[in-house]
């Protein structure tokens, strides 16, 4: 079920009052149940991979726990290879497939047909890339490895999380889930809080994400009715509608982590405000990039090696990041994009401080920064057109026709203004981005979410923000029959 | 602790009424299939003694008022466009809840309905106006996909994206026209169009086949007047768009009729009996106008009367509401005529005589108005305008909000506000506007001009000018 569905506005709140009464000793299996419940909603089927994955790390976890220190590494690498072999037969299969057959074609062979069609189970490269960082930070001896079944099966299959992230830390919740019996769960501050975040996630997801949607969908899948400022504004709507579906998602997990009293990775910080690529996945989807940082980029190496090894170990990240993804050569051609803007970086980064030296460029100046932001933000939004194109061909396609097609009257004809959504929908749109800026401002410029933020305002100024989020989710939200929901974009990978 | 409880059931409060109102903006308020049905449920308990049932040909074709005043029957339509029979059975089920009719008179025409879904948009028309109940989830389900009900039964999914479409009566305590509560379900068609002829159906013997879910509901409805024990009767309207295939689907409902005893009235062969002018009778190839229903509603006030001995309630005590719906019906009968009214003359006689006190009209000469070859000033003043405007021209206001008399040639200006809606009358030395919501409502430059609004439907009845220059043609 999703975060915005009606099963969830009924399942969370009984969920979370059970939560709040039962005895202390149940509160672990209680959310098991609930975890498992809200993941089988979808397909009941698919619990049986998030049972195999947590029983395998789980077991893995105690003989790491047991065997010699020279044996660790083949527990390690016999644990990654099944479960990574679960994640491959249903999640790249076809992938690989398609690409075998490719080559055999090539080679004059007939081509093989797929034995099995599986849909995509939800959530599994999470719950996957958490139950392996747990084992790792067992292996690395940063966390014991948990001995009690029902708190390792909470920590893979906690609801708030499971489905699109955080994909959360051994140290981070299964040290809150450990701490558990020991809670004292009811604040009355906390629980406002987290439902604050909830209905602000629910206004960027259903207001703002599933709105730009019907743009970016517009001009993406006709692209060749389009040219280039129509192109860029659709790229620029892309760009826009990830953030707010992944980060609304992101952020009423948070929410919900935080009525039941956990505390779990903030997965995004004010992204598009970042200067330069580096500091964009510092803000980017954190509990991923992080994940990445500590579990492959760093073992390879990372920067603490010669130039050649560190930028392969840069590229080899991002392609298979973007493998992780989707089971696709976009995917991984955005991954690589973002790879190359890395080592450009590093390369340029001499002659640009040349340059500004020469000129005496102000790089604290306001404008400067301002400067870097869009450069940033365009050079994202640029690597986002091989995310939502079907082929990297067609994303090739998109931005030739981008950028030798200049269409300067589609500044003045209306065009712009007319692409998918009419202009009351467009007036809408750029009304809830106006509100959605000044929270980010909020958050950059005073480090606070909008419920720390509303916590420290007056009354009336808190209830008028509330009911106005209210309001907006129940007319301008997007949802209701004859509306095909706009699935959290993330849930595919 | 205790601050903060009373601060959360405070905010709770004032979310819940913002929402509440939201719903109450947002909700549809469609004269077609909704309003009756929300309108039905204000009807006295017990006092409707013949039932309509079916589609737009029932709400447009069956006029309860003509029904009342022919043979004091108290009647109500209870339609909605393209209303399948699943519909219609609900519609009948939730009715007898509030009502127990002598007679249940259920209209065919979308017997021919072979799909399982109709339309959502038609879904909603033939679903949203029930209370909430066991029959209006039953209605639902029968309507529409199972993952659809939900939304359907909440409504405020379905309609909240009205936003792009709201308008002043979304925001008025009431949707439906003043009378509305009166209104009995019926929808007149005020529009004309003329046919040479009617379409045979006489020679159509073949019997076609409903589809599975219309035949199965078909036969719910026989079962269910039975089991309520109250007679029924079906109908087909009289329509000019009728194909054969349609009218062997109407055989084949007659044939299941007869077998189960049910009176089958086939207007579409019976068009002599209603004695129904091609030429004058129809809004559209569906419809019957306004002209065309009356003579309907007549027959079956007549019919029904005979056939079940249906006693003339006319005096009693619960039937205020038919009476006030006969006079509701009585005026916009003669706003139509007086809009349909296209002599100037014979227009200015039918001022006085009708409105029955509700009107106020506005009467003006502008310009070069006398072209001196009809008696413009006698008629003027014979029906009561003053001298002084019938010999120099400009604005004479007169009926329900009193006299106004604002000479030509001089600056004059007068406002006059009403319930839903103002006028703006000004007259100075370069002319004059009559400004109606807006918009103004001179038709003729030189000539006649003549404005009426009735008070009683809250409406404008007729703008209308009359051009000097063109020997006093109408212009609209």
């Amino acid at each position: 079920m999703l975060f915005n569905s009606l099963q969830f506005a009924v399942f969370f709140p009984a969920a979370a009052l059970i939560y709040f009464v039962i005895p202390k000793k149940l509160r672990c299996l209680w959310l098991l149940l609930a975890s498992y419940v809200f993941y089988m909603s979808a397909n009941p089927k698919y619990a049986v991979l998030l049972l195999f994955t947590t029983v395998v790390t789980y077991a893995g976890g105690l003989l790491l726990g047991r065997v010699p220190e020279n044996r660790k590494k083949a527990v390690l690498a016999l644990v990654f290879a099944a479960c990574l072999a679960v994640l491959a037969l249903f999640k790249y299969f076809d992938f690989l497939l398609g690409n075998l057959n490719t080559a055999l074609g090539a080679l004059g062979f007939g081509a093989v047909s797929s034995p099995f069609r599986f849909a995509l189970p939800l959530g599994i490269s999470f719950y996957t890339f958490q139950a392996l960082g747990y084992l790792v930070d067992v292996y690395r001896g940063d966390t014991e490895p948990e001995r009690n079944i029902l708190r390792y099966g909470l920590f893979v299959s906690f609801f708030p999380v499971i489905l699109s992230g955080p994909i959360e830390r051994s140290t981070g919740l299964l040290r809150q889930i450990r701490e558990l019996p020991e809670k004292a769960l009811w604040k009355f501050e906390r629980v406002r809080d987290g439902l604050t975040l909830i209905l602000f996630g629910l206004f960027q997801k259903m207001v703002i994400a599933d709105r730009i949607a019907i743009l970016a969908d517009q001009v993406f899948d006709n692209y060749r009715m389009y040219e280039m400022f129509a192109l860029m504004t659709g790229a620029a709507a892309y760009a826009i509608q990830i953030y707010c579906d992944f980060t609304s998602y992101s952020l009423m997990a948070f929410g919900v982590a935080k009525v039941l009293d956990f505390g779990i990775t903030e997965n995004f910080n004010t992204p598009y405000f970042s200067r330069s690529m580096r500091e964009f996945w510092r803000r980017w989807h954190i509990s991923l990039s992080s994940w990445f940082r500590d579990y492959l980029y760093i073992p390879l190496g990372g920067s603490r090696c010669g130039k050649i090894r560190r930028y392969f170990n840069l590229m080899a990240t991002f392609l298979v990041s973007g493998l992780w993804h989707g089971a696709s050569w976009s995917y991984v051609a955005w991954g690589g994009l973002h790879g190359l803007y890395q080592i450009i970086g590093y390369e340029l980064k001499g002659v640009k401080e040349k340059i500004n030296e020469k000129l005496h460029t102000k790089t604290e100046a306001l404008s400067y920064r301002l400067g870097q932001v869009l450069v940033t933000f365009g050079l994202t939004a640029f690597a986002w057109i091989f995310f939502r194109s079907p082929s990297i061909g067609t994303a090739f396609d998109y931005i030739r026709r981008m950028v030798t097609k200049p269409d300067f009257w589609s500044f003045f004809n209306g065009e712009l203004y007319n692409l998918g959504l009419d202009r009351t929908e467009m007036n809408v749109l750029i009304v809830s981005l106006a509100a959605l800026f000044l929270v980010e401002l909020v958050r950059y410029f005073r480090k606070q979410q909008l419920d720390a933020f509303l916590a420290e305002q007056n009354l009336w100024f808190r209830w008028a923000v509330l009911l106005a989020l209210i309001g907006a989710v129940a007319v301008f939200g997007i949802y209701g029959p004859g509306y095909d929901a706009q699935q959290f974009i993330y849930f595919q990978f | 602790m205790k601050k903060k409880i009373i601060g959360t059931v405070v905010f709770l409060a004032l979310a819940a009424a913002f929402l509440w109102k939201l719903n109450d903006i947002f909700s549809l308020k469609q004269e077609d299939g909704i309003l009756p049905m929300e309108v039905f449920y204000e009807q006295e308990p017990g006092s409707i003694d013949v039932m309509f049932y079916g589609s737009s040909h029932t709400y447009s074709d069956i006029n309860p008022a003509v029904l009342w005043e022919e043979a004091g029957i108290p009647s109500y339509d209870l339609a909605g466009s393209l209303q399948p029979l699943w519909n219609t059975y609900y519609y009948m089920k939730e009715s007898l809840k509030y009502q127990r009719p002598k007679v249940m008179v259920v209209e065919l025409v979308r017997a021919i309905e072979d799909r399982d879904y109709i339309e959502e948009a038609r879904t909603v028309t033939n679903t949203f106006g029930m209370k909430f109940s066991e029959e209006k989830v039953e209605n639902l389900k029968a309507s529409t996909a199972e993952e659809n009900v939900a939304d359907y039964l909440l409504g405020y999914p379905v309609y909240h994206s009205r936003y792009t479409e709201l308008s002043r009566a979304d925001f008025a305590d009431y949707g439906g026209d003043p009378n509305g509560s009166a209104s009995k379900g019926f929808y007149p068609l005020f529009v004309t169009k003329s046919f040479e002829s009617m379409p045979d159906m006489s020679q159509v013997a073949e019997i076609g086949e409903l589809s599975e879910k219309s035949e199965e509901y078909l036969r719910k409805i026989i079962a269910l007047a039975k089991e309520e024990d109250i007679p029924l009767v079906f109908m087909i309207s009289p329509y000019q768009g009728i194909i054969e295939s349609e009218q062997a689907v109407f055989n084949r409902c007659a044939e299941i009729a007869a077998e189960e005893g049910v009176p089958f009235l086939d207007f579409n062969q019976m068009y002599e009996d209603l004695g129904l002018d091609p030429a004058s009778d129809f809004a559209e190839a569906s419809h019957l106008n306004y002209r065309g229903s009356t003579k309907l509603s007549a027959w079956l006030a007549s019919w029904l009367k005979e056939m079940y001995e249906l006693p003339d309630r006319r005096g009693g005590e619960l039937y205020a509401s038919w009476d006030q719906n006969a006079a509701d019906w009585n005026q916009k009968y003669e706003n139509q005529l007086l809009a349909e009214e296209e002599g100037w003359y014979d227009l200015l006689q039918l001022l006085p005589e009708s409105g029955d006190g509700y009107y106020t009209y506005v009467i003006s000469l502008n310009g070069n108005y006398d072209n001196g070859e009809q008696p413009l000033k006698e008629t003027l003043t014979e029906i009561g305008v003053p001298e002084v405007i019938a010999e120099q021209g400009g604005v004479y206001i007169g009926g329900a909000d009193g006299e106004t008399v604002l000479p030509a040639g001089t600056d004059g200006f007068c406002h006059l506000e009403w319930e839903h809606s103002d006028l703006e009358v000004t007259v100075s030395p370069g002319g004059m506007i009559f400004l109606y919501e807006g918009e103004n409502q001179i038709r003729a430059a030189d000539g006649l001009n003549v404005l009426v609004y009735d008070h009683f439907t809250e409406s404008l009845v007729t703008a209308v000018g009359f051009s000097a220059a063109d020997g006093y043609s109408c212009v609209r």
